[in-house]
């Protein structure tokens, strides 16, 4: 068990620089002396360490690299010290499902580092079901900017509410894609409030995702699954390296 | 780019730069030692704007104007803390008047549009606004009628001339104006020094501003309000605003 900041150096460590680097070789293995990715991070002024590490990694510069915090005192505190661009104070999530084109004017990106444990995450019900629809426009944006490949990090904070599978099935069959089946999801429960359960269910649901837009995972790295210090909530980090298939 | 050294300043600036340096740091450290909880639940206040910002960003207006009434509301903060406080207040002025102007514009495109060409059409009104003379256009919205028939007379916006908008604002004209009484300076001082009184007397006015400008929010924009989810409105009601104005909003948008 760990506290939330403790977490996150540990996602940075075990997951995030790893796969980013890994993506890095694979999707740039001509760039040598800096692999000059665009990044887009959600992340916090508490703890923005990701971004040094992608920059000391030399994966990308001060330059390239977008950060998003929903805070606009957050996001005056990222862009005081740290980043050449932030973006806020505007959640995620509604900004890329209402499709605004200041924002898709930034895309597509190299690395997508999408924490929305790291944006106050609400404790209402529905959450989980739009990250996933903001994902899936996050990537049917990429798509659409002609993107080949990306490294993606999701990571989630699982609580008590509930994820509703025929919700999130509804959100992306809503968006049609020539020769594409729709979501299938006989294999998961329709209603789930248990983290495990929730965790195998998003895993899942994100690869049905990336394969809806022709995006294959090229790299395998575990996820990361870690509880909260004093509480039944858990930090799911799932980090993948997509290509074209 | 050459490194910034005061030894390469001219007098003048040199002389500027030591002394604000200077006061500006202990001005602020004062006030933060005595008024950490009070800059802080400021704070808190004005963090409300971003569930706005999500809230209307499809409204193009909005998008323009929030940010700026944030950053009067923040800088206001930082002015007051630097014991600026003719300049915090001005601050405060600037804050409600685009709030309201978010409002008006916000039904009216051909005027944002005007506005923002800068066309000031409106000047010849006397003492009047993009939105006209005096508050007649916002008395008329059938949310704030309303909400004005359900509270009593000292809490209505609008009514009284002492009292609500439009005595605060008022009150903050004064500082722009620079009327007896409102300036910076004080006859046995000229440079900023925190002063306890002085800053009590500006955050209360503070406060008084931000709850207005919430429940301007809330009515001006009633359908986006009841559309957030319970925890976003819950926060604007118990962080923007105190329980009477809460239970007024919560029965004119029965909620």
């Amino acid at each position: 068990m760990a506290n939330i900041a403790l977490i996150k150096d540990r996602l940075i460590d075990k997951l995030w620089v790893p796969i980013a680097v890994a993506g890095s070789e694979i999707l740039y293995p001509r760039r040598k002396k800096n692999k000059r990715m665009k990044v887009l991070t959600l992340t916090h002024h508490s703890n923005c360490r990701e971004t040094d590490e992608f920059i000391g990694n030399k994966l990308t510069n001060k330059e390239l690299m977008v950060g998003w915090n929903k805070g606009t005192n957050e996001s005056m505190r990222l862009e005081a010290e740290r980043l050449g661009s932030v973006v806020g104070p505007y959640v995620y999530e509604d900004s890329i499902i209402a499709g605004r084109s200041d924002v898709q004017d930034k895309f597509p990106f190299d690395i997508l580092n999408l924490d929305f444990s790291s944006q106050k995450p609400e404790s209402e019900n529905g959450r989980l079901e739009r990250e996933i629809l903001s994902v899936e426009h996050t990537i049917k944006l990429q798509s659409d900017k002609g993107n080949d490949g990306m490294v993606i990090i999701y990571t989630t904070l699982l609580n008590s509410k509930p994820l509703v599978i025929d919700r999130v099935k509804q959100n992306s069959d809503n968006i049609k894609i020539q020769e594409w089946h729709d979501l299938s999801i006989d294999d998961l429960p329709s209603n789930t409030i248990e983290s495990h359960e929730k965790s195998r269910c998003l895993k899942e649901i994100l690869q049905q995702i990336f394969s809806k837009y022709q995006y294959e995972n090229k790299k395998h790295f575990a996820p990361l699954y870690i509880r909260l210090s004093n509480s039944f909530r858990y930090i799911l980090s799932i980090g993948l390296l997509l290509k074209r298939s | 780019m050459t490194k910034f050294r005061i030894s390469d300043l001219p007098t003048e600036t040199k002389t500027t730069h030591e002394s604000q340096s200077k006061w500006r740091r202990k001005n602020w450290q004062k006030t933060l030692k005595e008024h950490k909880k009070d800059i802080e639940k400021l704070l808190k206040k004005i963090s409300l704007f971003d569930i706005w910002s999500t809230r209307l960003q499809q409204n193009h207006v909005a998008i323009k104007l929030i940010p700026e009434i944030f950053m009067d509301a923040y800088i206001s903060i930082h002015f007051s803390g630097y014991g600026l406080y003719k300049y915090a207040y001005m601050c405060l002025r600037s804050e409600l008047e685009i709030v309201l102007r978010l409002v008006f514009f916000s039904t009216h495109p051909v005027e944002f549009k005007w506005w923002s060409d800068e066309n000031e059409w409106y000047r010849d009104n006397v003492a009047g606004d993009v939105w006209g003379r005096g508050y007649l256009y916002f008395e008329q919205l059938d949310n704030i009628k309303e909400f004005e028939k359900s509270c009593d007379d000292k809490k209505k916006l609008f009514a009284g001339k002492k009292l609500g908008i439009r005595g605060v604002y008022k009150t903050l004209s004064k500082f722009i104006h620079s009327g007896a009484g409102h300036f910076q300076t004080r006859a046995d001082r000229v440079s900023p020094k925190y002063d306890s009184h002085e800053f009590g007397k500006w955050y209360r006015i503070y406060e008084e501003v931000q709850t207005y400008i919430h429940i301007i929010f809330a009515l001006g924009f009633a359908d986006n309000f009841k559309a957030m989810n319970s925890t976003q409105r819950n926060k604007i009601f118990d962080t923007g605003m105190d329980s009477y104005y809460k239970g007024k909003l919560k029965q004119v948008l029965a909620l």
